[in-house]
């Protein structure tokens, strides 16, 4: 069986959705989060497959970049569960739906 | 012509000869009396001291600046080309007047301290005759027609409010009202006669018309006009038929106010008014006037005869006796008519005031109730007698002289004819109900003498009726040999004087052995007519006052249902014409300002609903934008 660029981007496009359903549905934030996790894995995926793809420059070059974008998202998660904890600390809860000290 | 007569003064002197007018006294005395409250004593030496010094000031500055013809001019006020001005006369016949004028004045103030004694308002009383006083010697002195007619005003005020002064009282408030009404007929002759004069000449100074006049003599038309206007002015204000009948309603006033204002001054302002004006009189008006006179003279002592209230009879005897006046100025003796001016002045006010000096002490005018006076106050029924003698025209009174010589000029003027003959049927008459006075105060011997007889009530009688007597006058008798007045009288015959006092002795002695003249039947018919002033009251009543009241009425019902339901329709659709203005306003305009707010806030509430305030649809919008985003790039 030959590996083509559309199985990547079956398997991301499948990453994706699974987090986007769990980023809206799940009603427990450090699960939301999980969900975001997995969206953007499904874009390092693309960057990667795209990058091999790509014969004309340094085939490294979209590896180092989805290196980068891991890095940072791993940043974001940590500050974002930095956060979580002080909304707990806070509103005894981790309901997204419990929080609703934005409207106001 | 006015050149030679302006007499030339000096500041200073014009500033003496204002002092002088002598009414600048009583003019701060009533200004004093109007704003403070006095005691009753201080009131009457206040008013007093202001007549003194007046006479003082008309004795002293103003004496020697008299001379015939001569006045003095002051410019009040300029409108375009027209300058008016005030002229102030400063001859003999002003001089005279002034004097009797000053002198009864005094006399009356001075009674008034014992017949106001204790009275309410006592000092508006004396200002208002202060008041009096001052506008009726400016009224004498100015020769100017709108400054007189601007005092002419102010007498008839002071009448008026003197008339009324016993205010609670309903029948003095009726008189009061009746005799402004008729004087205000009379004011819009004047009124008319000023407008026609200073229309056809430019000028309402006297003087100066009179050399127009002179000038030329052919614009009869508006003179007539003039004349006969000018001409309902005096008879209103000397209370001559037909507008006689404020005089004898007048009476309700204090009498020393009938003394002062309805016998001696006030009534004469329209003979002395014709005195100065004569000139302008064409000899159909001046014939109109002896017949007018004529007729009051003989239906004031018609009246005169059956009255009772010593004050009515008193009052008729004055409409009489300015007829006599009236008379001579129609016949052109102006002399005369001044001489009997000046003389009646003297006898009616004694009279009035001994009638008051009557009433005062018996609290009644009916002169069969005064029946005891002669013996009761034998002084002032001594100089009562003189004033009534003085009326009737016996010798020895100074009125003896003038009313014989205005009976003589008419009959050498005009013969013997039925006018002159009523004028002497009119001396008998007045010698008649004279009489029938004196006999009634007469009649009680019995009565006792009064005690107290205070000097404030003697003095202005006893001095009142020495002035009726001769001597004041000429010290001839029998006949004016003036001693002050320039006057110029006919030597009377003999034989006329003779009949003429046969004539007033035969009035005497008729009422002496005549009981139904003495004591009318009052059942009568005829004498009840008479009582009543011959019904002329009730025919002006119903002539003139039921219209004018029944227009008034219909004016009234016009005003309150055309005139009031018009402005009330004005309204009615003034309020409802806001009313639609406001539902406009709240309909329409509100609505319209309610809809847009109503837009912005669902609008509003649109972009709401986006605003949960949970994280995960934010999250969800966000990629739904991501998602358009991506849509437009591709």
């Amino acid at each position: 069986m030959n590996i083509t660029i559309g199985h990547f981007l079956m398997i991301s496009a499948a990453l994706f959705a699974i987090g986007f359903y769990a980023a809206l549905r799940r009603r427990n934030i450090i699960l939301v989060l999980i969900g975001i996790e997995l969206m953007v894995n499904a874009a390092v995926i693309n960057l990667v497959a795209f990058a091999n793809v790509n014969k004309n420059g340094n085939a490294q070059d979209g590896k180092l970049m989805a290196l980068f974008a891991i890095v940072l998202s791993a940043a974001a998660i940590a500050l974002a569960l930095a956060i979580v904890v002080k909304v707990y600390q806070h509103f005894k809860t981790i309901n997204p739906d419990e929080v609703e000290e934005f409207k106001n | 012509m006015n050149q030679a007569i302006t007499y030339q003064v000096d500041p200073l002197l014009q500033v003496l000869n204002v002092s002088a007018m002598g009414f600048i006294m009583p003019l701060l005395g009533f200004a004093f009396l109007s704003l403070f409250t006095l005691k009753e004593k201080t009131v009457w030496y206040v008013a007093i001291s202001a007549l003194v010094a007046s006479f003082f000031s008309l004795v002293v500055f103003f004496k020697p600046l008299v001379h015939a013809h001569q006045y003095f001019t002051i410019s009040w006020f300029q409108i375009a080309q027209s300058n008016f001005q005030v002229t102030l006369l400063m001859d003999d016949t002003c001089f005279w007047v002034l004097t009797m004028i000053h002198l009864v004045t005094l006399m009356v103030v001075l009674f008034s301290g014992y017949y106001m004694k204790a009275e309410q308002r006592i000092e508006k009383y004396f200002a208002y005759i202060l008041l009096f006083f001052t506008a009726m010697v400016a009224l004498v002195m100015v020769n100017n027609l709108m400054v007189s007619y601007i005092f002419w005003e102010l007498v008839g005020f002071a009448s008026y409010a003197l008339i009324g002064f016993w205010r609670t009282k309903e029948s003095a408030i009726l008189a009061n009202r009746k005799a402004f009404i008729i004087n205000r007929i009379g004011d819009l002759g004047f009124l008319a006669a000023i407008f026609i004069l200073y229309n056809q000449f430019a000028t309402l100074n006297l003087q100066s018309i009179e050399v127009l006049v002179q000038q030329s003599p052919n614009n009869t038309t508006s003179l007539y006009w003039a004349s006969a206007a000018i001409l309902i002015a005096i008879i209103a204000k000397s209370a001559q038929f037909p507008f006689h009948v404020w005089l004898p309603d007048a009476m309700e006033g204090p009498t020393p106010v009938s003394a002062l204002i309805h016998a001696a001054t006030m009534v004469i302002a329209g003979v002395y008014l014709l005195l100065r004006i004569s000139f302008l009189f064409p000899l159909e008006v001046l014939l109109l006037l002896k017949y007018l006179s004529l007729f009051s003279i003989l239906m004031g002592s018609i009246f005169a005869m059956v009255q009772n209230d010593i004050k009515k009879i008193l009052a008729y005897s004055t409409i009489s006796q300015i007829g006599f006046m009236l008379f001579a100025i129609s016949i052109g003796n102006n002399q005369l008519a001044l001489f009997h001016l000046l003389t009646h002045a003297f006898f009616k006010a004694a009279l009035f005031l001994a009638a008051g000096a009557f009433i005062h002490e018996n609290k009644s005018q009916d002169i069969r109730l005064l029946k005891g006076v002669s013996k009761q106050m034998p002084l002032v029924f001594y100089a009562y007698t003189v004033a009534s003698a003085a009326l009737i025209g016996f010798p020895f009174t100074a009125a003896y002289l003038s009313k014989e010589g205005i009976v003589y000029a008419a009959f050498s003027q005009s013969g013997f004819n039925i006018t002159n003959v009523l004028l002497v049927v009119s001396v008998l008459l007045t010698s008649i109900y004279v009489s029938r006075m004196w006999f009634h105060l007469n009649a009680d011997k019995t009565a006792t003498k009064l005690q107290s007889n205070p000097l404030a009530m003697l003095l202005p009688i006893l001095i009142l009726s020495i002035a009726s007597l001769f001597f004041i006058f000429s010290i001839n008798p029998l006949h004016l040999e003036s001693m002050w007045l320039a006057i110029k009288l006919d030597h009377v015959p003999f034989v006329f004087s003779l009949g003429m006092i046969a004539m007033s002795l035969f009035g005497v002695l008729l009422v002496k052995y005549t009981p139904v003249i003495l004591n009318p039947n009052e059942s009568n018919r005829l004498v009840l007519f008479l009582q009543n002033g011959a019904y002329i009251d009730q025919l002006y009543e119903m002539v003139f006052v039921k219209p004018i009241l029944k227009l008034a009425a219909v004016l009234k019902w016009l005003d309150r249902h055309v005139v009031d339901a018009l402005v009330d329709g004005i309204a009615k659709l003034a309020i409802t014409l806001a009313k639609i203005s406001d539902w406009f306003d709240r309909k329409v305009i509100d609505g319209f300002v309610n809809l847009i707010a109503l837009i912005a806030k669902r609008f509003g509430d649109l972009i709401r609903i986006s605003q949960t305030g949970r994280v995960q649809t934010y999250f969800l919008l966000a990629l739904m934008m991501m998602a358009i985003l991506a849509w437009f790039i591709y």
